[in-house]
């Protein structure tokens, strides 16, 4: 097990290195010229020329890619040009943003998706099925930014005061407020999901149902209700375990556009916010944090794939790769 | 026929009119007709017939385990005298896994692959035997192992993919028999999946097991040999239906159906006998078609003639305990006899 | 896990009736084909259907549906229906364009790692496609065409305009979503016993690869390629409507829901309400369709097993299961 963790960790290295390559490269070839826009446009060449000194863009690439990466081992991504604040700071202010919104709809989507799953499998061609059915085609129709902005008209104009559809309330500072203002954005991120969980859910139920094992726990006179949530779920949830990571990479992708549909102030809106000003260090440092999550939230789905799965267990176990 | 269980006590299991029909594309398929058999206590009872003749639903449809779809439209069965059938679930439950076991023929996918076998095990000890306390269960499931033959020191926590197939089963009939310590044992295809040298330690293992527990099986196979060497009597089936009962010498010795003649047939000679293998021509019955006649008729090689087509043949006693449902033994005061259905001729 | 490896012949070659008949015979399929040829038909003659100019203001702004402007107006007095037709053109030429993109060279570079199964090469272009995959679908696209958004780029001569950016940037995000369905499935069908069978008979390299390599993994590719178009087509849409890809007065769905979102609080339902069925519509129809060509040229996976899946991407529905 900590093998395969390290082995996968140490995959992760040289991907992280081409990855900030690769971006470095592509932010300074981009058209733009970040000295520019920070002098304003009716400057002089000379303040241009010295906003450029001092943010050292005039150095060559490869020299501005070394001390940047030199810093970056060091934990220090460089700093804002806009705001003059460290990367690093304004990562750690909107980080905490962003993984609410995400941990939120995740919660939804495990805590609907998966019991909504179980039912239409239970009860096949019943109202739960076709609810799932119906929803899942809507979820997959309509992508999450749109939702959230059907959201923002429906609580925004048409219902307005019952729910809060813009900015940000932290949970830990506020639990009643930051809840209310997280939902909206979160059902926006959730919806799409919700119905990629439900789906699976319901076919692995339908296959593990029609298992011999099935069949046998009951012969051995098992109750149903112990069947259907010790047999059947956990082996039920192993494709839908594998998907949890994609899951999250769309969470994290959506969460980019949602916090803009709803104002919120957490590393997409930072993002995008960063291209108008052509703030490169923060587009490179968003980028990073972006990256690395992923990774390691593909690496935390391997593991937990391997700790229900007895077989790649056993294989840990007898030293196996 | 379906005569109401009063007589119901000296037999363990009576079985009456039972027929199962699933949904079909057109209209409903009756894939068990009308099948009557009892059973006594410690009685090895062996099933027979090929793959599609309702062999496997019968027994599923015992035990109330029909797949989705299934469903028993006529019949009762009486286990010690209590109708089975109609038993509300939570009842059905509780009979399942302590007076009925049950086990299968692919023995890889019926212990729950993601659960040790010490796990699997002790719930089905705290579901059928709670009296056993807690601390006790480890050496109890050991010692359960141990009597089908697995040394379950240090494997307790290993899961079914960790085992061979012939272990697998004796763990499935260790779950079945000796957990919860059932009167009878419903046993699909047991040893169908199995190399032939494991095939015959299972089936010693059964002989055991009866021996000492005073167990009463139900081996459904399609392997007459098998079913020869273990069981005292034989239910013949074809196309769902019973064609023909009797203990199992005078099944080999005398069949008295067409079909189990012919069944008896098919099976290889022995190299350097000297004789051909027979092929059974034909295929077996398409049920969805209803045809008025006996089912067999298509592939019979000793009809009587136009009668097979048109009359179902009725249940009739050739000498005491067996019984073959053919038109040969019809008396010919039968009811509506066609004209050529009186000479008993085995070829026309 | 049931890992059901049964007989496993390869199905494509020679079915009994052509591609398009089997395809008819599913209903939600039938509806696809209908959805899909209507949004094409729309982007080829939108603009001689166009009522007015899509890019051009008229007196009345914030008009809501009715009369002379069927979808209304936006708040700088374009027609509505208008600039959906110019949109639609706009979303099925990033469409198609984005997915030529990423099929043609992420098949090949597939198949060619696929073929040289483990050896350096291999690994090259798949750690190449894993580093732009660490990356979700949608952020790299978005950050990639955000780079150049109000800039003019030139490749040497030419002169590239925003959308063809958009299109460029989808389609290179889309190369290592086919090239691991491609090299997967040339690894699974250099085992398979046709291709063995086929070197045994000593056909030689060229014909193995281009009649019995190519059309038993072509399958997969076409499904991968009708859902990349609906993620496609939805990126488009987000990247527009962050701002970051088609730029107004140019219409595009995105941007147009970019415009509705100034004007929510105003109740101008109208303004989001028609390019959200417009995307709703080209999803569908692209999803169904995927799903009805998995089902008419991979019975297997139409079956419903897990395994059989085209490799999920993040940016869309494409993880979806069949039930």
């Amino acid at each position: 097990m900590l093998r395969l963790a390290t082995s996968r960790l140490g995959q992760a290295v040289p991907v992280l290195f081409l990855m900030s390559v690769l971006s470095f490269l592509l932010l300074h070839a981009a058209p733009g010229d970040p000295a520019r826009l920070q002098a304003g446009l009716n400057s002089s060449p000379q303040a241009v020329a010295a906003i450029r000194r001092r943010l050292e863009l005039d150095r060559p690439l490869a020299v501005q890619f070394g001390r940047w990466l030199t810093q970056a081992l060091r934990g220090d991504l460089g700093t804002s040009y806009t705001s003059g604040e460290p990367v690093t700071h304004l990562l750690a202010q909107r980080a905490p943003v962003t993984i609410q919104l995400t941990l939120v709809a995740l919660i939804i989507i495990v805590g609907v998706g998966i019991p909504v799953g179980v039912l239409a499998a239970l009860h096949r061609g019943g109202l739960a099925d076709h609810t799932v059915g119906a929803v899942s085609l809507a979820g997959i129709a309509i992508p999450n930014f749109i939702i959230g902005l059907l959201l923002v008209l429906l609580f925004g104009w048409y219902f307005p005061g019952i729910m809060p559809y813009q900015g940000y309330v932290s949970i830990p500072a506020d639990p009643a407020g930051g809840i209310s203002h997280t939902l909206l954005p979160a059902l926006a991120l959730a919806a799409g999901p919700i119905a990629i969980v439900a789906r699976l859910t319901r076919a692995g139920m339908l296959e593990v149902l029609g298992q011999e094992y099935i069949v046998a726990a009951r012969a051995l006179g098992v109750p149903w209700r112990q069947i259907v949530l010790r047999d059947a779920l956990r082996n039920a949830l192993l494709p839908v375990l594998t998907v949890v990571g994609l899951v999250v990479g769309f969470l994290l992708s959506g969460a980019v556009v949602v916090e803009s549909v709803f104002n919120i102030p957490g590393l997409g809106l930072l993002l995008v916010n960063s291209f108008a000003q052509r703030d490169y260090p923060v587009t490179i440092g968003v980028m990073l944090v972006v990256a690395v999550a992923f990774l390691l939230i593909n690496l935390i789905t391997d593991l937990l794939y391997g700790v229900l799965n007895p077989k790649i267990r056993a294989s840990y176990r007898a030293g196996g790769g | 026929m379906t005569a109401t269980g009063q007589a119901a006590t000296s037999a363990l299991l009576e079985v009456h009119g039972l027929s199962v029909a699933y949904p079909g594309n057109s209209g409903t398929v009756t894939v068990v007709r009308d099948v009557s058999f009892s059973l006594g206590p410690g009685e090895m009872l062996g099933v027979v017939g090929e793959s599609g003749s309702g062999k496997s639903t019968l027994l599923r449809a015992l035990i109330g385990l029909l797949p989705s779809g299934g469903q028993v439209t006529s019949g009762e069965v009486l286990l010690r005298g209590e109708n089975l059938l109609g038993l509300p679930e939570s009842r059905m439950r509780g009979i399942r896994g302590s007076q009925l076991g049950m086990v299968f023929q692919d023995p890889v996918n019926v212990l729950n692959p993601s659960m040790t076998i010490e796990r699997q095990l002790s719930r089905i000890l705290r579901l059928h035997r709670p009296e056993i306390p807690r601390q006790r269960r480890t050496a109890e499931i050991l010692s359960v192992l141990e009597r089908v033959g697995i040394d379950g020191r240090g494997k307790l926590g290993s899961h079914p993919f960790e085992f061979s197939q012939g272990q697998l089963q004796r763990i499935m009939i260790a779950v079945a028999c000796l957990a919860g310590r059932p009167a009878l044992l419903l046993a699909d295809e047991p040893t169908t999946s199995l190399d032939v040298t494991v095939e015959a330690q299972i089936g010693e293992l059964l002989l055991d097991l009866r021996a000492e527990l005073g167990l009463a099986v139900i081996l459904v196979s399609h392997d007459i040999a098998l079913v020869g060497q273990l069981c005292d009597r034989v239910l013949v089936l074809y196309g769902g239906r019973l064609v023909e009962t009797a203990s199992v010498t005078t099944l080999l010795a005398q069949p008295g159906h067409p079909y189990t003649e012919q069944l008896l047939r098919s099976i290889p000679p022995f190299p350097g006998t000297g004789e051909r293998l027979y092929a059974m021509r034909g295929e077996i019955a398409d049920l969805a078609e209803a045809s008025p006649g006996c089912v067999f008729a298509p592939r019979c090689e000793s009809r009587l003639g136009p009668v097979c087509d048109t009359v179902e043949p009725a249940r009739s006693a050739i000498s005491a305990g067996h019984h073959a449902t053919c038109h040969r033994y019809a008396m010919p005061a039968a009811p509506e006899p066609p004209r050529d259905a009186q000479p008993i001729t085995r070829e026309r | 896990m049931a890992a059901v490896t049964e007989v496993a012949p390869a199905p494509p070659a020679g079915y009994e009736f052509p591609l398009w008949r089997r395809l008819a015979r599913k209903r939600s399929t039938r509806v696809a084909l209908i959805l899909c040829g209507l949004l094409i038909l729309l982007a080829v003659a939108g603009p001689y259907l166009t009522p007015y100019s899509p890019d051009v203001g008229g007196p009345d702004a914030l008009a809501g549906p009715g009369g002379s402007h069927w979808m209304g107006t936006d708040q700088f007095g374009r027609d509505v229906l208008s600039r959906l037709l110019a949109g639609a053109r706009i979303s099925v030429f990033i469409g198609i364009g984005a997915v030529a993109i990423g099929m043609v060279p992420g098949s090949l570079l597939g198949m060619i790692a696929g073929l040289r199964g483990g050896s350096w090469l291999d690994s090259t272009i798949m750690r190449v496609m894993d580093v732009i995959l660490a990356f979700p679908v949608l952020v790299l696209a978005a950050v990639m065409s955000g780079l150049t958004v109000g800039q003019s780029v030139r490749f040497g001569p030419v002169k590239v305009n925003q959308v063809v950016i958009v299109l460029l940037v989808i389609g290179l995000v889309l190369v290592p979503v086919f090239a691991r369905v491609a090299r997967a499935q040339v690894l699974a069908a250099v085992q398979e016993e046709y291709m063995v069978a086929a070197k045994v008979c000593g056909t030689r390299f060229r014909a193995l690869l281009l009649r019995h390599l190519l059309p038993n993994i072509q399958a997969p590719l076409l499904i991968q390629a009708a859902f990349s178009l609906s993620i496609a087509i939805v990126a488009e849409a987000a990247i527009s409507f962050l701002g970051l890809g088609v730029q107004p007065p140019q219409a595009s769905w995105g941007n147009m829901l970019g415009d509705a979102q100034q004007e929510l609080l105003l109740g101008a339902w109208w303004l989001l309400v028609f390019p959200t069925a417009a995307i709703a519509a080209a999803t569908v129809g692209f999803n169904l369709l995927g799903d009805g060509l998995r089902e008419a040229l991979d019975p297997r996976a139409a079956a419903g097993r897990l395994g059989a899946q085209p490799p999920p991407t993040a940016a869309s529905g494409d993880v979806r299961p069949r039930t």
